[in-house]
């Protein structure tokens, strides 16, 4: 079920309705079951992969904690079944192919299999969520959770269950015990995140899409500025897709009472790699570096050991994106991209004060906003071809001839496109006052008349500018 | 205000805010005006229309002023049985002085649901129909996209682009509808000597446009191109519903039980194709036509008139616009020709 379907709000009405109609002691069991049902709506059978992850976690959660015998060992069962289970839906087909191809160079022709896996929606989420808890369980963090019904809940919880954010057990699942009351405060603040949610992915996201699906489905085919335009595109494209995914999840999830932690927060305003990544998917930024990176050793290393470090988490980062080397390039291309940025800070403070860009901070800052969006933008390419061939296509497509702006209209008309730049001139806007004053800070103070009329003209936007053909939303697929 | 008070008003303000919308987008640009202007000339006509063509766009190959009867069209393209089901449910209160039926007949009649194609998005066109013939009833699964047509001055596909180039350009529309209730396309408004004159002129040029090798080698592709498609289309449709060709049959019964119960005479037919088309379409396929037809002609004995193999026309370029649809010459030729055989109430030995 997509949320951005007539399907899903009439289910998130019933959900509501229901659930604050009944007492607070079967509300696990029905947001267990409307979980699942959202889960089901796509593929029945893989509520079973769920069901797997959910009780080997539950019941090694049970057995890893501080002090407890073969605590090590069960752990490493745990994790090892999760990624297992994500290695075989995930990553087989794509291993079992390079070899493949790899030993025919050798002309050595060995039967590596290919298997008709329909990846599981949400799969890298779920399982992600789920092994945090084990960890967390073994640090010693969280108590081993007694009640299977919440356990089962907190994995598969609908809001957030296949796009994330990727919550932690520590933060979510205290707030199924807690009794909740419907609150009209939480209700209209859930609701605007989710009206913002779904202007961006079906004004903004999807129309954005048949611009960037026309260019990079036969990049050959263009040059110049259809590519360079579509990759402009593709950037405010995937931030829209993503983060509306993340702000329908935390608004629904707000109107039934629960807080989901915030997955974005306007990251191309960063003036820093790192900085980006402090604002980009923050919930799975936040689970590799909590889960992997300090373990690791994080920066309290020597030099070359903490710059490995960084590489692996970059690494492992693109490929849990998806199994193809254009994600495993994105994910290398934002590790190097840290990486230079460590290296070159003294040498970039000094072009700073050489160029006295430090007494103009304002346009220092601009500099800054708009370098490291495009070395973003860069990276983006990768991510969006669909392999590396095709992105070598678009980089040399970009740079052959002028760009000219009357060539752009190729996917979308001169009115589509119109309606995509004011768009997307709305959601600069939007950030802009999200940056200076907070975007309810500026809602709750504005006479209700105004407050009213910023609803309606959103509400109105979707409808007569939406893209209503069903689009799924791309971090489905991860 | 309370709560309560708050969202009384805001949902009324929004419902008020949307019949405003709603009332300017079906005056300036009203959605479909092209279908919508028929179902008004079928109802403005229905007490004396005699006849009705119901179908998917073959039924192009069928025109009235050939026939000799007061008729009109009522297909849309793309049409699946479920569809024509619905359009002849709906139309059929509003025609009193009905009295014959023209069913259109094709080979995948009983093998295609636009809502089970998962390759493509067909909901247009359901949500074109119930746009069109509004009312509270819909094809079984489909209540999404009445909603939706409900929407649809709202929800425009044109983004409302119609709505404004209308309002500020006054445009004129560019397109009409025939008597007989066919869509053609006109470059502007015209006198009617210059129409006629026109017409002459198209019509001679259509002639010797599809009297060439040059149009014979493009059916011969198109028909490739055309069957492989729907082949895949079909395979596609009755995976995702397995139960497809039970479900049309039943479909195909209640449009012949629908407008026997009325005593109106149905006729049903199957319009010529290209030689190819025929040749590359599954032969399972067509012999399912002909086994179901039979059945439903010896059910309810209605009259079926096949020449989707007839010599008389499928070996002539001349007569398609492609490999599945006749063109305004061929159409005429095949309405003479089914006017015939109806005449001469000799319908092809079927179901014997």
């Amino acid at each position: 079920m997509l949320f951005n379907s007539l399907d899903f709000l009439i289910f998130f009405t019933l959900v509501v309705v229901v659930y604050f109609a009944m007492p607070h002691r079967f509300r696990w069991l029905f947001l267990l079951a409307a979980s699942y049902y959202f889960y089901m709506c796509w593929k029945v059978e893989y509520i079973v992969l769920i069901l797997i992850a959910t009780t080997i976690d539950y019941i090694a959660g049970h057995f890893v904690g501080p002090g407890k015998p073969f605590r090590k060992l069960i752990l490493a069962v745990s994790l090892g079944t999760n990624l297992g289970i994500l290695f075989c839906f995930k990553y087989l087909n794509f291993v079992s192919g390079e070899l493949r191809a790899l030993f025919d160079q050798f002309n050595v022709f060995a039967g590596f299999p290919v298997y008709h896996l329909i990846l599981p929606v949400g799969i890298s989420f779920y399982t992600f969520q789920s092994m945090s808890y084990t960890i967390d369980v073994f640090r010693g963090q969280k108590e081993p959770e007694k009640h299977f019904g919440i356990y089962a809940v907190y994995v598969a919880f609908f809001p957030q269950l296949v796009a994330g954010p990727i919550e932690r057990s520590t933060s979510l699942m205290p707030q199924f015990r807690i009794p909740k009351q419907f609150d009209y405060d939480r209700f209209c603040s859930g609701l605007q995140l989710m009206l913002w949610g779904f202007f961006k992915k079906l004004v903004i996201a999807d129309r954005l899409a048949m611009y960037v699906d026309t260019v990079y489905s036969n990049p050959g085919a263009f040059k110049s500025a259809p590519l360079i335009l579509a990759t402009y595109f593709f950037a405010f494209q995937i931030f829209c897709d993503f983060s509306a995914y993340s702000d329908i999840a935390i608004g629904a999830a707000r109107i039934l009472g629960f807080d989901l932690m915030k997955n974005f927060n306007q990251p191309y305003f960063a003036r820093s790699i790192r900085e980006f990544w402090q604002r980009w998917h923050i919930s799975l930024t936040t689970w590799f570096r909590d889960y992997l990176y300090i373990p690791l050793g994080g920066n309290r290393v020597v030099k070359w050991r903490w710059q490995t470090n960084i590489m692996i988490v970059f690494v492992l980062s693109g490929i849990w994106h998806g199994a193809n080397w254009t994600f495993l390039i994105w994910g290398v291309l934002h590790g190097g991209y840290l990486l230079v940025s460590l290296w070159t800070r003294g040498l970039r403070d000094r072009v700073v004060h050489v160029t006295r860009l430090d007494r103009v901070p304002y346009l220092h800052k601009m500099l800054q906003r708009v370098f490291i969006f495009h070395i973003v933008l860069i990276a983006w390419v990768f991510f969006r071809a669909r392999n590396l061939f095709e992105a070598i296509v678009v980089f040399k497509g970009m740079v052959s001839g002028v760009p000219s702006i009357f060539h752009i209209n190729v996917a979308l008309g001169k009115y589509e496109l119109l309606i995509a730049f004011i768009a997307l001139a709305c959601l600069e806007f939007v950030h802009f006052l999200q940056h200076r004053y907070g975007v309810s800070n500026v809602l709750n103070r504005m006479p209700v008349a105004l407050r009213w009329g910023c609803y309606y003209a959103t509400i109105l936007a979707i409808l007569m500018f939406g893209q209503f053909n069903l689009t799924e939303f791309i971090y489905f697929q991860f | 205000m309370k709560p309560r008070q708050q969202v009384i008003a805001f949902a009324g303000i929004g419902v008020l805010l949307f019949s405003v919308l709603y009332f300017l987008a079906e005056h300036f640009a009203p959605p479909y005006p092209l279908h919508k202007t028929r179902l008004k000339m079928l109802v403005e006509r229905g007490d004396t229309i005699e006849a009705l063509s119901i179908g998917s766009s073959h039924s192009q190959a069928l025109r009235f002023e050939f026939l000799g009867v007061d008729g009109i069209h009522t297909w849309q393209a793309g049409n699946d049985i479920f569809e024509m089901r619905y359009q002849a449910e709906s139309v059929l209160p509003k025609m009193p002085g009905l009295k014959t039926v023209f069913w259109c007949v094709s080979p995948r009649t009983f093998h295609l649901d636009n809502l089970a194609l998962s390759t493509e998005d067909r909901s247009e066109l359901r949500r074109r129909y119930y746009a069109t013939m509004p009312g509270w009833k819909f094809i079984p699964g489909d209540g999404r996209d009445l909603f939706r047509a409900m929407l649809t001055p709202i929800v425009r596909i044109d983004h409302w682009a119609e709505v404004v180039m209308d309002f500020l350009m006054r445009r004129e529309p560019t397109q009409y509808v025939q008597p007989g209730g066919l869509i053609a396309n006109v470059p502007e408004k015209r006198g009617k000597e210059q129409e006629a004159e026109s017409d002459a002129q198209e019509e001679d040029q259509s002639k010797s446009r599809y009297a060439t090798e040059e149009h014979k080698a493009y059916l011969e592709k198109h028909a490739d191109h055309r069957v492989s498609k729907l082949n895949e289309q079909i395979a596609d449709m009755l995976l995702n519903r397995p139960d497809l060709e039970d479900k049309a049959f039943e479909a195909a019964e209640d449009i012949i039980e629908m407008f026997q119960k009325r005593g109106v005479r149905v006729i049903a037919y199957t319009p010529p194709y290209y030689e190819k088309y025929t040749e590359l379409f599954d032969p399972a396929l067509i012999e399912d036509m002909d086994r179901k037809m039979a059945l439903l002609q010896k059910k309810y004995g209605f009259e079926y008139y096949d020449m989707s193999r007839d010599e008389e026309f499928i070996h002539r370029p001349e007569l398609f616009i492609n490999s599945d649809h006749v063109s305004g010459e061929g159409a005429g030729e095949v309405s003479k020709k089914l006017k015939r055989l109806i005449d001469a109430e000799a319908p092809t030995p079927k179901g014997d």
